[in-house]
C-alpha cells in the first residue's frame, strides 16, 4: 500500500516520540546517578561514580547487598515453583476434558488483581496471631507448623514470593497451555499406543517441546522480580529491619523519603543493568519472529 | 484418551483449586462479618450474616480514588490505545527500512522495568505542572503504555490477511481509510485484548500514583486502599470490604470477557 | 469491503477526550486556600474539621481544598510535596513539623518567614521559648506550630497491674522488673506491646530507653549528631538497656502496627506500651475506658521528667497563590479559643499559654499539658524534629533490625556511618545556634 511521509508522521510520530522520551528520561536517569543531587530540586553537581561507590563499598554497601540478595532470592524461589506449577497444571487441565473450562480461570483469576490487593489479602494470611493460615492450622490440630511468617525476618522474604507464586502460577499455566494445545494431537496419540502413562507423555513429550514457551515465561517472570515493589510495600513496608527489602523499594525509600536522589538515580541503574541482560535478547528474538 | 486415567487428574487439580481459591473466599467472606466475628479469629467460617455497612465504610474512603482511577485508566487505555495501532498498523501492515530498528526500540522500552524513569518521570511532569494532577497520571501511563499498545496491535494485525489490505489498495484506497474503516473494525476483538490488557495494568498499578499524587482530589484507588490499612488498623472486614471494590472492574473484565483478557495477557508476552 | 467506522470508535475517542479536558476544567477562580495535611485517620480528620469551620466563621469568602493524604507522620505527603515545591506550584500552606524538617524547607527556600504573624500574635510571649527555637532558622520564623503531642507516655492494663500489684514504673530498670513480674506469672501475657510494622515505634521505645539512661542532654546532643557514637558511653548504655528489654517485647511485633496492638493491650493480653498521647484516642475511640481499662503515665520520671514533644505546624510556602488567605490560616491557628477546641479532639495540647490545663476532658491530657508548662521540654527525635528525615528513615531500619539480632556494635557502627551519611551533625547546628 503505497504511503506518503505524512502518512508516515500521522502513525508513527506518536508512538516514536513516546519512546524517544523514554530512552531520553533512561538517560537522563544515568545522567543523575552520576551526580551529588540530594533533595527534591535538581542538583547538577557532578561526581563520578561516587554514588556507585558508596552502595557498593560505601555506607550503603550492606543495605544494597540485602536487596540484591532478597531479588536474588525471588529470582530461584519465585520463578523455578511458578514455571513447575505451571507446566504442572496446564498438563493437568489438558487431561481433564471438559472440566478444563471451570477450573482454568480458579488458577487465572488472581493476575487480575492489583499487587495491593492480594498484600492486603496475603498480610492477613501471614498474620502469626491473627491470621488465615495459622488459624486454619490450629483449627486442623496441625499448631505446631504455625509460623511468625513475616515477623520473622529469615521467613518475610520467602512469605512475599509465596503470594507472589500464588499470583502469577495461572499466567505461567496459560501459556504452557496453549503451547501444549499447538502441538500435533498426532505425538500424544502415538504415546498412548504405545502405552505411556501420563508420567511418561509428560516427561517425554510434553516438556521437549515446551522450551519455547519455556523461555518466554521465564523471561516475563524475571522481569516480574525485578519491579517488584507493591508487595513490599504492603505487606512488610521492607521489614522486619531491612529484611525484605529489593531494589526497587531500595531506590523509592532512597529517592522520595531520604531524597538521596543520587543514590535512587544509582540502584536504578543497576537495576537498568540487570534488566537488560534480559529485555534486550528479548526483544531481539521478538523482532526476528515479527520479521519472520 | 482414556476416561480413567481423568480422575486423579481431576480431583488433584480441583485440589489445588480450592487451596487458589481460598484468598478470594477469604477475602470476600470476611468482607461480610461484624467486627465480633472477627475479633473472634472467625476467619474461615463463613459470615453470619450479610454486613453490607462494611462496604459502605469502605466505599466512603474509596469513593474519590475509585472516580480518580477510572477517570485516569479509561482515558489513558482508550488513548494508548488509538496512538499504539496507529503505529501497531504501521509496523505490521506497510513495512518500512525501519520497522525492525522501531519495533526493537518500543520492546525495549516496553519491558524495562519503569523504576528506572521514575525520578524523570517525576521531574517531567514537576516541569510540566502536571504533577499530583489527573491529566498529569494520563501523561505518565501513556507514556508508559502506549510502546506497548503498539507492539501487541501489531500482533493482532498481523493475523489480518493479505488479501484484504491488496484488495483495498486496488480500490484506491489509502492507509488513512484502510486503517481507520477496514483494519481497526476487522480487528475489534484484538483492539479490546489489548485495551483490557493496558486498562488492567493502569487499573492496578501502584508505584506511579504513590510517587505522583497527593489527596483527595487526584489520588488512585490503589494507595487509598493501601492507606486504608493503616489508618483503620486491625479492622479487617472493612479492608477485605476495599480491597473487594477496588478488584471489581479487572476481576468484572475477566468474568465477562474473559477470553479477550487471556488473549491480551498472552499478547502482551509477544510471543 | 469499506465498512463504516462503528460508533464505538468514535465513542473512544469522545471518551479520551472529554476526559483528558474534564479536570482541567475544575480549576476554579475563586479565592482559595489550598491545604496539605496528613490528618486522615478519625478523630484526626473531625479536629481538622474544627479549625476549618473556625477559619471559615473569621474568613467566609474563602473556599478550602482539601489535601488530606494518609501516611503516619506524612510520610506520603513529602513525597508529591517537595515535587510540587521543586516544580513551583505551592499550595498555600501545608503541614510540617518543626524542627529538622521545616529545616528541610527553608534551605531549599520553599517556605516564607512567618515573622509578621509571629510578631503581631505575640507569639515570643505566648509560646514557650524551646518552639520558637525550633522554627527559627536563619534568624527568622519560618513555621506556626498549633498543637504539641507527648511521646513519652506509658500506657499500661490497669486490671493486670492492680492484679500484680504493680505501680506504674518510673525508670526502664523498673520497666524491665514490672515486666519480668508480668511474664512469671502470667507466661501469655505479652509484657510490653509494640508493633514495628511501620517500624517508627521502635524509635519511641528507644526515646524513654536513652531519656531514663542519659538524660535529656544526652538525649539533644545524640539526635544533633553532638556525641561520637562509636565511643560515647552514653549510646552504648542506652542499647544494652534496650537490648534488656527485647525478651519482654511481644514476640510478633513486626507484623502488627502501633494501632494494631493497642486494643489487646487494653484487653490484658498484653502489659504495657510506650507510645505518644495520640494512641489515648484511639482507645477511647475502641471503648476503652481510662482509668478502667488502661491508664498511661509520663515515662521516664529520673532522672529528669521531660515533655517529649513533637509539634505540628503549618508554613507559608514561597510563591503562594493566595497570600491573604495562607495569613489569615495561619493567624487563625494561634487563636486560643481554636487551639483547645481542636486539640480536645485531636488528642494533643495546646501551646499556646492561654489554654487551661482544665480544657481537656481527660485526666492524661490535663497532665499532659501541666507537663507542658512545668517541666522541660524536649523536642522528639520522631520524623524528623531534631535529626534530619533522612536519618530517621534509617534509624528506624537500624533500630526494627537491632530487636532482631541484638548486636551493639554492629548497631553503633550502623548508627555512627548513617549519622555521617544523612550529614546529621551539619544539619542540626541550628538547634544549639544563639
Amino acid at each position: 500500500m503505497a504511503y506518503t511521509r505524512a502518512h508516515a508522521l500521522l502513525f508513527l510520530a506518536p508512538l516514536l516520540l513516546i519512546v524517544l522520551v523514554m530512552y531520553g528520561m533512561m538517560a537522563w536517569t544515568v545522567a543523575v546517578s552520576l551526580d551529588d543531587w540530594v533533595g527534591m530540586a535538581p542538583v547538577w553537581k557532578f561526581h563520578g561514580l561516587e554514588n556507585f561507590r558508596t552502595l557498593l563499598g560505601g555506607a550503603l554497601r550492606e543495605r544494597l547487598f540485602t536487596s540484591l540478595r532478597n531479588n536474588l532470592i525471588w529470582l530461584v524461589v519465585f520463578i523455578a515453583p511458578t514455571t513447575a506449577l505451571g507446566l504442572f497444571l496446564a498438563y493437568g487441565l489438558d487431561l481433564v476434558g471438559r472440566a478444563e473450562r471451570v477450573l482454568r480461570p480458579l488458577f487465572l483469576y488472581p493476575i487480575a488483581l492489583s499487587f495491593v490487593v492480594s498484600g492486603t489479602l496475603w498480610a492477613w494470611m501471614y498474620d502469626p496471631d491473627a491470621g488465615v493460615i495459622n488459624n486454619l492450622f490450629r483449627m486442623l490440630g496441625l499448631g505446631r507448623w504455625a509460623q511468625p511468617w513475616i515477623a520473622d525476618p529469615h521467613l518475610a522474604t520467602f512469605c512475599l514470593v509465596g503470594a507472589a507464586v500464588w499470583q502469577y502460577t495461572g499466567f505461567a499455566m496459560t501459556l504452557y497451555l496453549a503451547a501444549i494445545r499447538d502441538m500435533p494431537r498426532e505425538i500424544f496419540e502415538a504415546a498412548r499406543v504405545d502405552g505411556a502413562t501420563d508420567v511418561q507423555t509428560f516427561r517425554h513429550v510434553v516438556i521437549p517441546n515446551v522450551g519455547h514457551a519455556t523461555m518466554i515465561v521465564v523471561a516475563m517472570l524475571i522481569l516480574v522480580t525485578l519491579k517488584v515493589f507493591d508487595l513490599v510495600w504492603v505487606m512488610t513496608f521492607g521489614g522486619p529491619g531491612i529484611s525484605t527489602e529489593v531494589l526497587p523499594f531500595f531506590m523509592f525509600v532512597a529517592t522520595f523519603r531520604q531524597q538521596f536522589v543520587g543514590i535512587g538515580a544509582a540502584v536504578s541503574v543497576l537495576i537498568l543493568i540487570l534488566a537488560v541482560a534480559v529485555v534486550v535478547p528479548y526483544a531481539w528474538w521478538s523482532m526476528r519472529r515479527l520479521a519472520a | 484418551m482414556k476416561t480413567a486415567s481423568r480422575l486423579p487428574w481431576r480431583v488433584c487439580i480441583a485440589g489445588l483449586a480450592l487451596l487458589w481459591l481460598l484468598p478470594l473466599y477469604v477475602m470476600l467472606a470476611n468482607s461480610l462479618k461484624t467486627i465480633r466475628e472477627i475479633t473472634q479469629s472467625q476467619y474461615v467460617l463463613p459470615p453470619g450474616g450479610f454486613e453490607v455497612q462494611n462496604y459502605a465504610v469502605a466505599l466512603g474512603v474509596l469513593r474519590h480514588g475509585l472516580v480518580n482511577s477510572t477517570l485516569v485508566a479509561l482515558p489513558a487505555t482508550a488513548l494508548a490505545v488509538l496512538l499504539g495501532s496507529g503505529a501497531g498498523f504501521f509496523l505490521a501492515r506497510l513495512r518500512f527500512r525501519h520497522s525492525q530498528a522501531v519495533f526493537f526500540a518500543a520492546t525495549i522500552a516496553t519491558f524495562l522495568p519503569y523504576q528506572i524513569v521514575l525520578i524523570p518521570l517525576t521531574q517531567l511532569l514537576a516541569d510540566l505542572r502536571l504533577i499530583n494532577t489527573r491529566p498529569g497520571l494520563i501523561v505518565a501511563y501513556l507514556l508508559l503504555n502506549t510502546p506497548m499498545a503498539a507492539l501487541i496491535t501489531a500482533t493482532f494485525f498481523q493475523t489480518v490477511p493479505a488479501e484484504m489490505q491488496e484488495a483495498a489498495a486496488l480500490d484506491g484506497c489509502g492507509p488513512v481509510t484502510f486503517y481507520w474503516r477496514i483494519l481497526l473494525p476487522v480487528a475489534q476483538l484484538g483492539l479490546l485484548s489489548t485495551a483490557i490488557l493496558i486498562f488492567t495494568t493502569i487499573w492496578n498499578e501502584f508505584l506511579i500514583p504513590t510517587a505522583m499524587t497527593q489527596g483527595t482530589f487526584n489520588q488512585l484507588a490503589t494507595p487509598v486502599l493501601a492507606g486504608l490499612k493503616g489508618n483503620y488498623a486491625q479492622l479487617w472486614h472493612i479492608q477485605m470490604a476495599g480491597a473487594t471494590l477496588t478488584s471489581l472492574p479487572p476481576l468484572a473484565l475477566f468474568v465477562f470477557l474473559g477470553r479477550y483478557f487471556v488473549s491480551g495477557l498472552m499478547a502482551g508476552t509477544l510471543k | 469491503m469499506i465498512r463504516r467506522p462503528r460508533i464505538t470508535q468514535w465513542l473512544v475517542i469522545m471518551l479520551a477526550a472529554v476526559m483528558t479536558a474534564a479536570p482541567v476544567l475544575y480549576a476554579a477562580d475563586q479565592q482559595q486556600l489550598v491545604i496539605y495535611h496528613w490528618w486522615t485517620a478519625g478523630g484526626e480528620r473531625q479536629a481538622m474539621q474544627v479549625i476549618f469551620d473556625a477559619f471559615t466563621k473569621k474568613n467566609p469568602s474563602t473556599k478550602i481544598v482539601d489535601n488530606p493524604v494518609a501516611g503516619g507522620g506524612g510520610i506520603t505527603l513529602k513525597t508529591v510535596l517537595l515535587g510540587m515545591l521543586a516544580a513551583k506550584i505551592p499550595p498555600d500552606t501545608f503541614q510540617s513539623l518543626s524542627g529538622a524538617e521545616l529545616k528541610q524547607y527553608v534551605d531549599g527556600d520553599y517556605v516564607a518567614s512567618v515573622d509578621d504573624v509571629w510578631r503581631a500574635q505575640k507569639l515570643d510571649a505566648n509560646y514557650p521559648a524551646v518552639i520558637g527555637k525550633m522554627t527559627t532558622f536563619k534568624g527568622q520564623h519560618y513555621g506556626i506550630p498549633m498543637n504539641a503531642h507527648r511521646a513519652n507516655w506509658l500506657f499500661y492494663n490497669t486490671k493486670l497491674f492492680n492484679e500484680l500489684k504493680l505501680a506504674p514504673p518510673t525508670t526502664v530498670d523498673e520497666m524491665i522488673a514490672a515486666a519480668k513480674r508480668i511474664k512469671s506469672s502470667k507466661p501469655n501475657v505479652a509484657p510490653i506491646a509494640i508493633g514495628t510494622r511501620e517500624k517508627w515505634p521502635a524509635v519511641f521505645l528507644f526515646d524513654v530507653t536513652l531519656l531514663s539512661t542519659g538524660g535529656p542532654d544526652v538525649y539533644e546532643k545524640f539526635y544533633t549528631g553532638q556525641l561520637n557514637v562509636k565511643t560515647a558511653p552514653e549510646v552504648r548504655a542506652a542499647l544494652q538497656k534496650f537490648k534488656d528489654l527485647i525478651p519482654y517485647l511481644y514476640q510478633f511485633h513486626g507484623a502488627k502496627t502501633w494501632s494494631d496492638i493497642a486494643g489487646p493491650m487494653a484487653e490484658g493480653q498484653m502489659g504495657m506500651m510506650v507510645i505518644g498521647d495520640f494512641a489515648a484516642g484511639l482507645l477511647v475511640q475502641a471503648g476503652y475506658k481510662e482509668g478502667v481499662d488502661w491508664d498511661a503515665a509520663g515515662f521516664p520520671k529520673k532522672p529528669q521528667e521531660v515533655f517529649l514533644m513533637i509539634v505540628d505546624t503549618f508554613v507559608r510556602p514561597t510563591g503562594a497563590k493566595h497570600p491573604e488567605a495562607t495569613t489569615a490560616w495561619l493567624t487563625n491557628l494561634t487563636d486560643p479559643k481554636v487551639q483547645g477546641e481542636f486539640n480536645i479532639v485531636k488528642g494533643s495540647i495546646a501551646i499556646h499559654k492561654a489554654v487551661p490545663d482544665t480544657t481537656y476532658p481527660d485526666k492524661l491530657h490535663q497532665e499532659a499539658s501541666r507537663t507542658f508548662k512545668s517541666k522541660r521540654i524536649v523536642p522528639s527525635s520522631i520524623h524528623g524534629v531534631l535529626a534530619p528525615p533522612a536519618f530517621l528513615s534509617d534509624w528506624q531500619d537500624i533500630l526494627t533490625r537491632f530487636l532482631y539480632s541484638p548486636d551493639i556494635n554492629r548497631a553503633l557502627d550502623e548508627i555512627s556511618s548513617a549519622m555521617e551519611l544523612d550529614k546529621v551533625s551539619d544539619s542540626s547546628g541550628w538547634y544549639w545556634a544563639k
